[in-house]
């Protein structure tokens, strides 16, 4: 059974109204209030706004077994709403609005349905900053089986892993001095960086094996900030800088950490009147989905129904909400309608017929695996 | 265990896990190109991927 025109023409009312709210990080409020509203009004149950400003919300009672996690947020930076030729032109329209008001959507269409378990929906805030949302939702405590994270990947196209990340400050301390007489200083800003040089082929050389073919499987270190000095004529005697690091399954943040701060120690021993220090900002572990999970396979036969052909499973380089989850018993996707390419541009534009499709997607998902559990 | 197939493009090695599920993405370690599986009469086979496999997400 699928939805009918009717809630289809509603779906695409919502999604409208959400897109025409702004909502950067941490000011998700205005946003909030109107979903917990929709929410209610489509009839669902224990409806919310927890301590952080995320919106929950269940349909069908009895055990919870699976999660839709959606995010309210969206990159700063307004875009003028718009529709054209079938798509809607707006922050957010891909990343990931579309997404989480198809979860809401597709939940809302169960409610007459006899399911053998509870579904929640989970709109978070801060995703795009430091996931406070989600893992305020993990500390609270998450009963389920399954999750599934709205994010855009395309309609045809299941995200079944994400690289971790090792986010580390170095900072560099040397002994200022006049720019007149450099060989006499230790330049705090050229240190670091030979440091970042040096920690960046260790990195490679240490954890570089590929097990198998795809930019997923392998380690890579980026510095992304950096800022140093006082003056134009004085040897800097201060530096710091932030490098990212992504890493693949088989690297562990915590040994990566220690490698580093070891190498950071070994770098001032060896240098004379530079002292550099090494210390992780945030980490976590690259997830790669159970494969054989019900979760997959049914997300998997529920595109092939929806849009007749099998979806493409792809592993992401980055990192996202779902990184959360590695360790713990709960087996996770992420699904969404939308051309991940436009994230964070200024022409973020969704399809409106994909967006529907993706409706009807996590609508059977949820209908089969809550009625198989 | 490990499957390696020949990528069509420069030759090189593309290692593939035996628990592969059709539709999952490799690429070509040497030249990078983007290979999406599908099964053939229960044997793993490649072809060229039609969107871009892996992107910078979040």
């Amino acid at each position: 059974m699928h939805i009918g025109s009717e809630f289809k023409a509603k779906a695409v009312d919502i999604l409208k109204n959400a897109l025409k709210i702004y909502s950067p990080s941490l000011r998700e409020t205005e946003l909030a209030f109107f979903l917990m509203d929709t929410m209610k009004k489509l009839g669902y149950d224990d409806v919310y706004i927890d301590d952080v400003g995320n919106v929950l919300g269940s349909v069908s009672a009895g055990k919870s077994k699976l999660m839709y996690v959606g995010h309210m947020d969206t990159v700063p930076g307004i875009i003028p709403y718009r529709e054209e030729g079938g798509f809607i032109y707006a922050r957010g329209a891909v990343d990931a609005k579309s997404a989480l008001i198809a979860m809401i959507v597709a939940g809302a269409s169960l409610k007459s349905e006899n399911l053998n378990g509870k579904l929640t929906v989970a709109c978070t805030v801060d995703e795009e900053g430091s996931s406070l949302g989600f893992k305020h939702i993990l500390r609270k405590g998450v009963d389920v089986k399954y999750v599934v994270f709205g994010e855009p990947g395309g309609v045809e196209v299941i995200t079944i892993a994400y690289r971790g990340r090792v986010q580390l400050s170095i900072k560099c301390k040397t002994r200022s001095g006049h720019a007149g007489s450099p060989w006499a200083f230790e330049n705090a800003v050229e240190n670091l960086y030979e440091f970042y040089e040096f920690l960046k082929e260790k990195i490679g050389e240490s954890y570089s094996t590929r097990t198998f073919s795809s930019r997923y499987y392998t380690t890579s270190t980026s510095i992304t900030w950096i800022k140093g000095g006082e003056t134009s004529n004085i040897i800097p005697d201060f530096c710091e800088a932030k490098l990212d690091i992504r890493i693949p399954p088989h690297v562990k943040a915590y040994e990566l950490i220690e490698f580093s701060r070891k190498l950071s120690k070994d770098f001032t021993d060896k240098h004379l009147g530079v002292q550099v220090e090494v210390e992780p900002e945030e980490y976590c572990d690259a997830y790669e989905a159970n494969k054989s999970s019900m979760l997959l396979n049914i997300l998997r036969e529920s595109i092939k129904e929806v849009r007749g052909k099998h979806p493409k499973l792809i592993r992401k380089t980055s990192t996202g909400d779902m990184n959360l989850l590695a360790g713990l018993p709960i087996n996770a996707v992420t699904y969404g309608p939308g051309d991940s390419t436009l994230s964070h541009t200024d022409v973020e534009k969704i399809d409106v017929e994909e967006y529907l499709d993706s409706i009807e997607v996590y609508r059977l998902t949820a209908l089969k695996l809550l009625k198989s559990c | 265990m490990v499957i390696v197939l020949e990528c069509s493009e420069c030759g090189g090695r593309i290692k593939i896990p035996d628990d592969v599920l059709e539709g999952e993405i490799f690429s070509c370690p040497d030249c990078g190109m983007e290979y999406e599986v599908y099964i053939n009469n229960g044997k793993v086979e490649l072809k060229h991927a039609e969107i871009e496999g892996e992107d910078w997400g979040e």
